[in-house]
């Protein structure tokens, strides 16, 4: 590879120095410098989505803590900024309530920031979309007085339009996490499209690397048949994450929903199931104004 | 001889590079002299068998991962195999698209009472406001949704 910020050679996740909680905090002394944040985003394949500002910040940052999900994603940040790099993902464990991982994760942030270090969160897709920690992390830097700010990234929404080739100007597009549509009373249209994400995650609130408990789906199943038929074709997607592969997707009729094998990177898209039904008195007062 | 995760991470932030892969994929892992199990990996397109390679596993057993498939009675609890499983994989363009019976041969489709009646496209902030119809006539007498009980 080419682009060596510097002499320094890679460090090992795992080695001895990452285990204290607060590596990379103590990097430049607080009096000399203040410290910022810039939260990025790695795309959902590295490979081609990785943006040209995102690569300059990573490269540039006195601490850069990342969160991916693919070992060549993991690669570039550590090739990108070999002395400052330290992975965020410690911090999951088995059985633990997600939340209080990312609580871990916004703390290991703000620690970097308050000792005065140019900090570089990078969390894979869109650190915007479905990342707790990025959107806390700037909140909380901002309420402290620390300059912070976020670059969008190419999300799985962003994939999942082109691959799907659908647009979400046309019907319009509703978009849940999955688990946050089963458990409230949300009313959608179905005459308009609807995401629903992390559908393999489904009312789980714990991180699992082993496996999956999908049996709220007929739950799901039955909320969706208030609003669609029960033959109406949905389809599960996953981005592809590495060059040279295809996206996964699968049409399935919406009863066979809760007999399909999901897992936890697949997202749901369901199709419009009505037409859309103009409002005539709106149609009269537009016609009215605009001649 | 290059690693493949090296050679990977190399196309992420090497744009001529990334551009020699896509336009002749075997011609850009020759000349960066990835081994011939890391070749067939990547051109199999099957991430499994990418993922395995790129932790370590022989080549043998990396292309016996893609053998299990979701064929009988699955179990609520999916267990997830080591290296990311592959259930099926379906390129999008040939079954993939808009809804057929919202599109414009929705009248010679199995609903045809489902036709949209418009498309409206908002206008830019900085010209002035209008608005732009793409009228279509109702295909019959029923405008509004069927009753729900016909389509179950």
């Amino acid at each position: 590879m080419s682009a060596q910020k510097s002499s320094s050679e890679n460090r090992p996740i795992g080695s001895g120095k990452e285990d204290s909680k607060s590596e990379g905090a103590d990097r430049i002394p607080h009096e000399t410098k203040r410290g910022s944040l810039v939260v990025i985003g790695t795309g959902i394949r590295i490979v081609g989505q990785l943006t040209l500002e995102a690569i300059a910040w990573m490269q540039i940052a006195d601490s850069l803590l990342y969160v991916v999900a693919d070992p060549v994603a993991e690669a570039v940040i550590k090739h990108l900024n070999p002395t400052g790099a330290v992975s965020l993902a410690r911090y999951y464990e088995e059985g633990k309530p997600r939340i209080h991982t990312y609580n871990a994760m916004v703390e290991h942030i703000l620690r970097c920031v308050r000792a005065g270090n140019k900090t570089v969160a990078a969390f894979y897709g869109h650190p915007g979309v479905f990342a707790y920690p990025s959107h806390e992390s700037i909140r909380r830097a901002k309420s402290e007085g620390f300059p912070a700010r976020m670059l969008p990234g190419i999300s799985s929404e962003d994939c999942l339009f082109a691959d799907l080739g659908v647009d979400p100007a046309t019907w319009g597009c509703q978009s849940y996490e999955a688990t946050d549509f089963l458990l409230s009373s949300s009313l959608i249209d179905p005459s308009s499209q609807l995401i629903l994400w992390q559908v393999g995650l489904l009312a789980e609130l714990t991180h699992k690397s082993q496996q999956f408990d999908t049996r709220a789906m007929p739950l799901l199943v039955q909320k969706l048949t208030q609003f669609y038929p029960l033959s109406h074709p949905v389809t599960l997607y996953q981005a592809a994450m590495l060059p040279g592969t295809d996206p996964l997707i699968v049409q399935i009729p919406l009863y066979s929903l809760a007999e399909f094998p999901i897992t936890a990177g697949m997202t749901l898209y369901i199709s419009p199931a009505w037409a859309r039904v103009p409002d005539p008195a709106m149609l009269q007062l537009a016609s009215l104004i605009m001649g | 001889m290059a690693e493949l995760k090296d050679f990977l991470a190399e196309l992420a932030i090497n744009p001529k590079k990334l551009g020699e892969f896509i336009h002749d994929p075997e011609a850009a892992m020759t000349k960066a002299e990835l081994s011939q199990e890391d070749k067939a990996a990547l051109l199999s397109g099957f991430p499994s068998i990418i993922y395995a390679r790129l932790a370590g596993v022989p080549t043998q057993q990396a292309f016996q991962i893609t053998s299990s498939s979701p064929t009988g009675t699955q179990p609520n609890v999916t267990q997830i195999p080591p290296y990311y499983p592959i259930y099926i994989v379906l390129a999008p363009p040939s079954y993939m698209g808009q809804p057929p019976y919202m599109g414009p041969q929705a009248q010679q489709g199995p609903f045809p009472y489902l036709t949209p009646h418009f498309v409206w496209q908002p206008p830019p902030p900085y010209l002035t406001p209008h608005f732009v119809w793409q009228p279509t006539q109702p295909s019959g007498p029923q405008t509004g949704p069927p009753q729900a009980g016909g389509w179950r």
